[in-house]
Order: structure tokens, then C-alpha cells, then sequence
């Protein structure tokens, strides 16, 4: 079971794509095995200190370990996957 | 016609002393205040309507018994007088010496004043609670005055900050390893990383006493006790304190207001810290156990411990043990208004020279939180 | 052809700050010391990143992400600033109006900017979750 956290600044439209986006990929590549929390830092600074956030988006992947933090452009589904560990599911 | 006339002098005479009689029956059996007369045994011999109020007892039930309170002449003073079925009666008396059927007596006047002792008494209580809130208010202005001031110079050191890192990270990039300098420059690095951790330490409780609402919120009690470790870690590293804290699985997740109990667990800690001051082993030991409907968080240290007769008033207001300008002493009672306001207790056990332990109870259950607040 | 950045800060050694660390980088880096300046830079270049700091004289960083926004809807835009409520309250207003912006804390250690910069221009990066300043 894949816990994720994605950290984003506020809801524009483009952020909101990029969430969509992240769901759909999580959802093709691990079908519901995975529970993903969207925190807004406007909403939550602490939050995103508390995880060692210091740039949105980042999404850290908590479990399985090991943690894994990525910053960035996350258009490249093949390149978010990787760099979170979660290929060959 | 002798006759006559002393029979209606007599009759007049009569007349005038039964008519004073019943004045003097009108005044006593009508008087507001209780009339009691006591001989020299100190056995009621008389009482007067009101006087029998008071008690609660009838005439009959009340002469030939023994009157109970000591006489003092001339002195008024404050008596209870306690009865069936009602609460006692709080009574002013005066007692004056007196002739009864040609024997020295003494007269008590009894004047019911419990409810002038209840109003004293609620209005000395509501004075109290003023003072309280007032002190804890002023308090609250001022740690928001300084939590304010805080956030502005921790802001202000941002930027510098920012900058000596970049300028070190820059010369270090262009000075040789073996340049004596080198390893200076880390140092820099690293004293600066070490500001940048304190200032955002600063920022995160800088808000702690924001005016306005703060809302119960579902949240990890692991989060908040390593911001709190992490506060005052330098306390600890120098003080060279053990702590030992159950793992992240035993820390449970509860309903609370975050900055509160945040605050709650910042205050026994460092409290901890000034017990342990002068101790030779520093040890806190911070336990999670799990009691039914409540989880109690314990935070215990191997201090010099709470002397027997202060701990009764550990969490008054105003109480501290501390030198004149080193603590307010509203610490202890503010956290228990918070731990009450959430449903739950804080406790404290003690032992002196051995050591002290606080004992945070609080609900699993939102619901019980709501119930308690009633 | 390199990528082009604009840093927009009033404060002189933050700008150097940024210009040292991307020197060695891939990276042409712009300043700018003010709101104003940095939006006039910005009518001339395509820049393909822009650091905007929040609080300058003058026009301050959210009247300057609004300007810049009308002038480039997908330039990743980041607001450098505290991670601090006081200062997110201006940033959630510009937020329902629905203008895209991205956020990196102040401070950021030299080698972090860099990570980050460069997930932001070539994609996703892994990070590591130490202290800030680690």
C-alpha cells in the first residue's frame, strides 16, 4: 500500500490539472492500492515543514520505505514514477 | 366610695402593665434578630420567634438545652448554626448580661447573615477570577507582543542567512581542498545551517499565541512533541539530557488544537529541564499508555521533585517556586485549562529528591471531548 | 541554448546570492531589484523560469506576479518566501483568482536551489528531506 502526500500551492486551474494528472497516473500504475493526500501549504505551512517540503510540488512518497521526495515538473509520468520507485508494479 | 375608686385604680394599674406587657411581648416575639437568654450553666432559658427560625425548633424543643457557642460580652462575633434539613445558618451575635427571674443571665442577639456571607463570598470568588484572567491575559498580550516580535526579526534574518550560505557554498567551490581555509569555511557552513535551523524553531512556536479561535483538528501527537524536542534541543544536547520517547507506532493521534497542546507539551518539558538543573544523571522519559476511553501521555524526569505541601497548588494560578522575575507561575494552571478544555486531566505525581511526573489524560473519543465541556 | 532565469529581489545580496550558485550552472541568470524592473525585463526576454520575492517596495511580489501572468501564462513562476501564514494570506487571494504560481521557502541552501531548479527545468527530481539547509 503506497502512501503518498502531494504538496501544492493553492487550487489554480493548472495545479489542479497537475493533480488530476497524478491521480490518473497513480490509478494506471497501481490501480487503488495507493491513498494519496493533496496538502495546500497556503493552507498548512507547518505541514510542509513538518515534511521537509521547501518547494510545491513536491510529492513524497511515505511508504513503502525508503521515503522519497521529488520536486518539479511532473509531466513526465514515466520520470515521476521512477523517481519515486514504483516502476515494474 | 373608697372602694370604687381602688378598684378601678387597681383596674387602670392593671390595664397599664398588661398593655406594657404586650408592648414588650410585641418587641421581642417581632424582632428580626433571634433572642436568646442563657444562664450562668449556660442553658437556654428563653428564645424569641426568630430565634427558634434560626435553629429550626420549636420553643419547647429549644429550652432547658444547652446553648453550645461560648459567651463573650460586649464581643460580636461569627457563629454557624447548624439544622435539619437546610444548610447551616451563618449568625452575628452580640450578647449583653442580662437579669432573668432575678438571676444574672446573658442576652444573645443572633442576626442571620448567611446570605450577606454567600454574596461575600461569591463576590470575593468573582474578584479572584478577575485577577486570574486579567494576569493571564496580560500575559497572553505580552507572549503575543514578544511571539511578534520574534516572527519579525526571525524574518528579517532570512535574507542574510540566505546570502551566507550562497557565499560560503561559493567560496568553498573555488578554494582547494588543502587551502587551509577549507575546512574553516565548512565550519561557517555549518554554523550557519545551525542559525537557519534555530530561526525556523523560533518561527514555528512564534505563533503560538494567536488571537482568535483555534479549531480541534485530528492530529499526531509524534509531530508536535519532536517540534518541541527540536525547540529545545539545545537545552538538551547541553545539559547533556536523556530523553526517551515511545515509538511513532505508540503515539497516538487525537482531536486537539494544535498550538495548545503543543504548548502543554513545551512547558513540561521545560519544566523538566529546570527541575533536572542541577541533578547529576538528566533523564525524560515521555510514555504513551492506553486506558479505555483515554490515552495518558506521562512526561517524567529525575529532578529534584515537588516538596509534599506545594504540590496541592503546583497548578494554582500565580503559585511558582521560582526567583522573583523568572516565572509568572500561570504556566502549570494555563496548562491545565487547556488539558480541561480538551476533555481531558493533567495531573502530577511527585517524590522529592527522586523526581516528577505529569500525566496528561486525554479522550480518544470527540464525543466525549463535546460531553465534558458541558 | 541555455535556459534563461529571472531572480527579482530588492535585496542586492540575495540576487548575488542566486547569480553565484547557477555561475557554474547550465543556467543564465537575470536580476532584477525591484517589481518593475523585473517585469520590463520580462517584456524583452523569454524566460523559461522567474524567482519572485513577496515583499519589495514599490510594486511588491504579488502585484508583480499578476503583471508577469498577464504577460506569460505558463513561465513557472516561484514566490521565494517564508513558509509563514502571515505571508500566505495575500497568496491565497491570488490563488482564487486563479493565477498559477509555485512556492520555494526562504532560506534555500545553495545546493537545494540547484536540485531544484533543475527538477523544475528538466524534470522531477529527487530530493533529499533533511534540514532546510541540508
Amino acid at each position: 500500500m503506497y502512501q503518498i502526500r502531494l504538496y501544492v500551492a493553492g487550487q489554480s486551474p493548472k495545479t489542479i490539472k497537475t493533480i488530476e494528472d497524478l491521480k490518473r497516473l497513480f490509478t494506471d500504475e497501481l490501480d487503488n492500492l495507493y491513498s494519496l493526500e493533496i496538502i495546500n501549504v497556503l493552507e498548512n505551512p507547518l505541514a510542509a515543514k513538518d515534511d521537509r517540503v521547501l518547494a510545491t510540488p513536491t510529492i513524497v512518497k511515505l511508504s513503502p520505505q525508503p521515503v522519497r521526495r521529488i520536486v518539479g515538473d511532473f509531466r513526465d509520468g514515466d520520470r515521476v514514477l521512477e523517481s519515486l520507485g514504483m516502476v515494474n508494479q | 366610695m373608697r372602694n370604687l375608686e381602688n378598684i378601678t385604680e387597681r383596674k387602670q394599674a392593671d390595664n397599664a402593665l398588661r398593655t406594657a406587657e404586650n408592648n414588650f411581648h410585641n418587641v421581642i416575639n417581632k424582632n428580626a434578630d433571634g433572642m436568646v437568654v442563657i444562664d450562668t450553666n449556660g442553658i437556654i432559658r428563653f428564645t424569641n420567634p426568630a430565634a427558634q427560625v434560626l435553629w429550626g425548633r420549636k420553643e419547647e424543643e429549644l429550652k432547658g438545652q444547652l446553648f453550645g457557642f461560648s459567651i463573650e460580652e460586649g464581643e460580636t462575633i461569627e457563629l454557624e448554626i447548624v439544622r435539619r434539613s437546610r444548610p447551616p445558618a451563618i449568625v452575628e451575635m452580640s450578647v449583653a448580661k442580662i437579669e432573668w427571674e432575678d438571676e444574672v443571665s446573658h442576652l444573645a442577639s443572633l442576626r442571620d447573615i448567611t446570605e450577606r456571607k454567600r454574596a461575600e463570598d461569591d463576590l470575593k470568588k468573582a474578584y479572584y477570577e478577575l485577577e486570574k484572567q486579567t494576569s493571564l491575559l496580560a500575559q497572553s498580550e505580552k507572549m503575543s507582543a514578544i511571539g511578534n516580535l520574534v516572527a519579525g526579526v526571525a524574518h528579517e534574518l532570512n535574507n542574510p542567512m540566505m546570502s551566507i550560505l550562497h557565499f560560503i557554498n561559493y567560496c568553498l567551490k573555488h578554494t582547494i581542498k588543502d587551502d587551509r581555509r577549507y575546512t574553516i569555511l565548512e565550519d561557517i557552513k555549518k554554523e550557519t545551517e545551525r542559525c537557519v535551523d534555530i530561526v525556523q524553531n523560533l518561527l514555528t512556536f512564534s505563533h503560538m499565541e494567536k488571537e482568535g479561535e483555534e479549531e480541534f483538528q485530528e492530529l499526531n501527537c509524534g509531530v508536535l512533541l519532536d517540534r518541541v524536542l527540536k525547540l529545545l534541543a539545545y537545552r538538551i544536547e547541553k545539559q547533556d539530557v536523556i530523553v526517551k520517547k515511545p515509538s511513532a507506532q505508540e503515539i497516538p493521534t487525537i482531536w486537539m488544537k494544535e498550538n495548545k497542546i503543543q504548548q502543554v507539551f513545551l512547558n513540561l518539558l521545560n519544566n523538566a529541564l529546570d527541575a533536572m538543573m542541577d541533578s547529576e544523571k538528566k533523564e525524560i522519559r515521555i510514555e504513551v499508555h492506553d486506558i479505555g476511553e483515554f490515552y495518558e501521555i506521562t512526561f517524567a524526569d529525575i529532578g529534584c521533585g515537588v516538596p509534599r505541601k506545594e504540590i496541592q497548588r503546583i497548578f494554582d494560578p500565580f503559585h511558582t517556586t521560582k526567583p522573583v522575575g523568572k516565572g509568572t507561575g500561570l504556566g502549570l494552571s494555563i496548562c491545565q485549562s487547556i488539558v480541561d478544555d480538551h476533555g481531558g486531566k493533567l495531573s502530577c505525581e511527585s517524590e522529592p529528591g527522586k523526581g516528577t511526573q505529569f500525566k496528561i489524560l486525554m479522550p480518544k473519543d470527540r464525543i466525549i471531548q463535546k460531553e465534558s465541556m458541558k | 541554448m541555455s535556459k534563461h532565469i529571472l531572480v527579482i529581489d530588492d535585496d542586492p545580496n540575495v540576487r548575488k546570492s542566486f547569480s553565484l550558485t547557477f555561475e557554474d550552472s547550465a543556467y543564465h541568470v537575470e536580476t532584477a531589484k525591484s517589481g518593475e524592473q523585473g517585469v520590463e525585463k520580462a517584456k524583452s526576454t523569454r524566460f523559461d523560469l522567474i524567482f519572485l520575492d513577496l515583499k519589495m517596495p514599490g510594486m511588491n511580489g504579488v502585484e508583480a506576479l499578476r503583471e508577469l501572468r498577464m504577460m506569460d501564462r505558463d513561465v513557472p513562476i516561484y514566490i521565494v518566501t517564508a513558509f509563514h501564514k502571515e505571508f500566505f494570506d495575500q497568496l491565497q487571494s491570488v490563488s482564487h483568482d486563479g493565477i498559477d504560481f509555485d512556492l520555494l521557502q526562504k532560506p534555500v541552501s545553495p545546493e537545494k536551489l540547484l536540485s531544484i531548479t533543475v527538477g523544475i527545468l528538466e524534470g522531477s527530481v529527487s530530493i533529499g528531506g533533511c534540514y532546510v539547509s541540508n
